[in-house]
């Protein structure tokens, strides 16, 4: 029987052994101003992750709940069928377009066919790595200064 | 049509022994977005709304440094929400706030202004931003051949005959050994100048024109994307126009637009 | 800003085909409160959206900004479109496709969504909720579809309930039972509850909601069958008809059916109710909807409760399954009134045997 024995002095000289070295009491001294919190002093960097964070985070930045009457939501409905009908309108009549302008070319390519077979090869060659120029702009809101360049000097 | 009678005698004669000539659709891409009706206007508007009605609130403290003089700024510039005060009734309900937005509501965000008002300097940086009119001089007068008219639409090249009618530039094929497009570019080149920059969008053909004469004449596109397009000599057309899609159907005959109308862009 | 115009709907402007006023529109395509349909089609009034009750509320709210005018903008081209389908619906060719085209023209109209959406789709008003009228068949298959239908074929297929009694189901018409409110049960029914005997022991009512466009002539049969009859002899289960009903007919706004909708000669079978057994479990109590043909003669003496048939029946009388539903029950302390009620023997009490 060590097991015990050892436990119970193990015990004894926990209570005998001060407690000094496990908890040192500082001495407490009472400073009347004195900045107890300590504040502002995170490091720059972690401050700056802190803040990028926060701009991510919805934490206190989302507003509330959008609650709209029956009425409201009604309304809100019919807004949304209208533009749904409306888009439709429109991509229906870009698909008959686009349809129209598939047949045309096919028409095209079949008569040139028959017309000159060499020509047509030529029409047919594939435009592999084909870029637009950089000179093509895509629209703005308003138009620039300079509408129009008209002094294009070939190189 | 004038410009196939003309050129019987130097045409190339293909296998088949019929005629082919080039045509080409020039067309200037649209400069500005186009422009929205009513409907639309006031759909985006009201989708606006509802989003900044549902945004999150404008985290302003990741764009002003703490304590600097642009943030004081930034913040004196904000209309503050109505703060919530013990023993008040509110008739349009508590106010909720949080980061000084009001939370039932759009945020409205003022930027304090940094214009300095009488600058006409074109290199000060701070001079008041004034966009250009989206309708120009060349609207204004009615100019149909100016490239710089019409900027919200596509404006496609048509040129006029000397018998008078509309139509879009077309070119004899001499030789079968030029590819189509190639013919175009050139035959636009040596009708309206060879300072022009033209792309051309495939090798294909977009469509073709029967004449009643048996001759074919195959549509290119192509864009026009710098330079002055002038007729050289005016021995085939007698004048040339940048014209929309409304103004050709007004311009051509009925039957040459259901031909051709399909290929244009409505934008 | 004229490019793309709104050109059709400033042509049609003159059609008003939604806010005619010659009073030729059928009462439901109106919103029954005056003061919702003005908040509705002329703008929120500035005391606020009559639909909330509190004054406190209505002062409060704030609606989306820019929804009125928003909404006339929008609503003017729907209308204008909707005047496009009518004229299209009058030069229909068949039944069906103007039935189609009616109901999309008035599919989107404001003042049917909001009487669909905020009314009682079940137990409908007819000057609300017109079933007659194309759109609203329409929005009630649409709603019956999206969950109802789902939740009828989930519970019939994890019953067993098809292939059990018919091989399969393809649901056209929307079944609900309910059972008089003096049993204890005061609800509709959801598909596969398990109910208490005590409630069940009075003949359901049905409501058999047709959404397609059928002959208004069309009669119905009504089988309520009971596929887990223990039967000892070949340690097996059969089949007992407990209630049928015949020749009923029906229309869309009035299909309720309950004693006052059929006589004598409609009934098939009298109402047997569920008295399962002690220690048989749950049994599925199956109600099938049929369509009939033709009218059915009344096979009266040669129809028997037990080991019935109900595929072979449903075959020889030429019967369309359109509609089911199903409940169940297990014995509880009722059985025993339930059966002195309807003059019924004891049950049998069922016991494990070890083998």
């Amino acid at each position: 029987m060590t097991l015990p024995t050892t436990i119970t002095t193990t015990t004894q000289s926990i209570k005998n052994t001060p407690i000094t070295n496990s908890l040192k009491l500082a001495p407490l001294t009472l400073t009347r101003g004195k900045r107890t919190k300590s504040k502002g002093t995170l490091p720059p960097l972690v401050q700056r992750a802190v803040t990028q964070l926060s701009v991510l985070s919805a934490s206190r930045k989302q507003p509330k709940l959008l609650k709209v009457s029956r009425e409201d939501f009604i309304k809100h409905q019919t807004i949304h069928h209208c533009w749904s009908i409306y888009q439709k309108e429109l991509r229906e009549k870009r698909n008959v377009q686009l349809k129209l302008q598939y047949k045309s070319t096919k028409n095209a390519m079949d008569i040139l066919q028959q017309l000159s077979p060499k020509m047509f090869e030529a029409a047919n060659v594939p435009e592999d790595g084909k870029r637009f120029p950089m000179e093509l702009k895509v629209p703005t809101e308003f138009p620039p200064n300079k509408l129009w360049n008209y002094t294009f000097k070939k190189d | 049509m004038i410009s196939f009678r003309r050129s019987l005698a130097d045409v190339a004669q293909n296998g088949s022994g019929s005629r082919i000539a080039a045509g080409l659709i020039l067309s200037r891409t649209p400069i500005v977005t186009p422009d929205i009706n009513q409907l639309e206007s006031q759909y985006y508007e009201y989708q606006s709304q509802l989003r900044r009605r549902l945004m999150w609130t404008f985290p302003y403290y990741f764009y002003y440094k703490k304590g600097t003089v642009a943030e004081r700024r930034f913040i004196s510039a904000q209309r503050g929400p109505i703060s919530r005060q013990p023993g008040v009734w509110y008739p349009k309900g508590v106010p909720d706030i949080k980061h000084n937005r009001e939370r039932s509501k759009k945020q409205e965000i003022v930027l304090p202004r940094e214009n300095s008002e009488g600058s006409q300097n074109d290199d000060d940086l701070s001079r008041p931003i004034i966009p250009n009119s989206r309708i120009t001089q060349a609207d204004e007068r009615g100019d149909l051949s100016s490239l710089e008219r019409q900027l919200a639409r596509t404006l496609y090249l048509l040129v006029q005959t000397d018998r008078g009618e509309w139509r879009f530039p077309s070119f004899q094929v001499q030789n079968d050994d030029v590819p189509l497009h190639i013919r175009a570019e050139e035959g636009i080149k040596e009708l309206g100048g060879q300072e022009l920059l033209t792309w051309s969008v495939s090798n294909t053909p977009a469509g073709v024109l029967q004449n009643s004469n048996g001759s074919h004449e195959f549509l290119m596109k192509s864009h026009i994307l710098a330079g002055k397009f002038e007729l050289q000599g005016k021995k085939n057309f007698q004048s040339f126009a940048w014209l929309t899609k409304d103004e050709i159907q007004r311009h051509v005959d009925d039957r040459y637009f259901a031909e051709t109308g399909f290929l244009l862009a409505d934008i | 800003m004229l490019r793309r115009s709104l050109s059709t709907s400033t042509r049609l402007q003159g059609t008003k085909v939604w806010s005619d006023l010659s009073g030729s529109r059928p009462k439901s395509f109106s919103i029954p409160s005056a003061q919702i349909k003005s908040c509705i089609l002329e703008g929120t009034p500035v005391t606020g959206p009559p639909s909330l009750k509190r004054r406190f509320n209505r002062t409060k709210y704030a609606s989306p900004e820019h929804i009125d005018e928003t909404f006339k903008l929008c609503y003017q081209f729907i209308e204008s479109k909707a005047a496009q389908i009518y004229e299209k619906a009058s030069k229909a060719q068949t039944v069906e496709q103007k039935e189609k085209l009616l109901a999309e023209a008035e599919l989107h109209n404001p003042e049917v969504q909001y009487n669909f959406q905020y009314h009682d789709k079940l137990e409908n008003n007819p000057h609300i909720i017109d079933y007659e009228q194309p759109v609203y068949r329409l929005l009630g298959k649409q709603h019956w579809e999206s969950y109802g239908q789902m939740l009828l074929m989930q519970r019939l297929e994890t019953l067993a309930v098809i292939p059990d009694t018919l091989p399969t189901l393809a649901p056209r018409t929307e079944v609900n039972i309910r059972f008089p409110f003096s049993t204890g049960v005061n609800k509709w029914v959801e598909p596969g509850e398990i109910l208490s005997t005590n409630a069940t022991s009075l003949p359901p009512v049905f409501k058999i909601q047709e959404y397609e466009l059928v002959d208004p002539n069309t009669q119905y049969t009504i089988l309520i069958v009971n596929p887990d009859e223990p039967d000892l002899t070949n340690d097996s289960f059969s089949t007992t008809l407990c209630y049928g009903l015949t020749n009923i007919k029906l229309s869309y706004n009035d299909n309720v059916v309950d004693s006052r909708k059929f006589g004598k000669t409609n009934v098939l079978v009298d109402y047997l109710p569920p008295v399962p057994e002690k220690n048989v479990g749950n049994q599925r109590f199956a109600v099938w909807v049929f369509r009939q043909r033709h009218p059915l003669e009344q096979p009266s003496g040669q129809l028997s409760r037990t080991n019935f048939d109900i595929r072979s029946f449903a075959k020889t009388q030429g019967l369309i399954p359109v509609g089911a539903h199903v409940w169940r029950s297990h014995w509880d302390s009722q059985v025993k009134t339930v059966r002195a009620k309807y003059g019924l023997p004891e049950g049998r009490i069922f016991s494990r045997v070890r083998t």
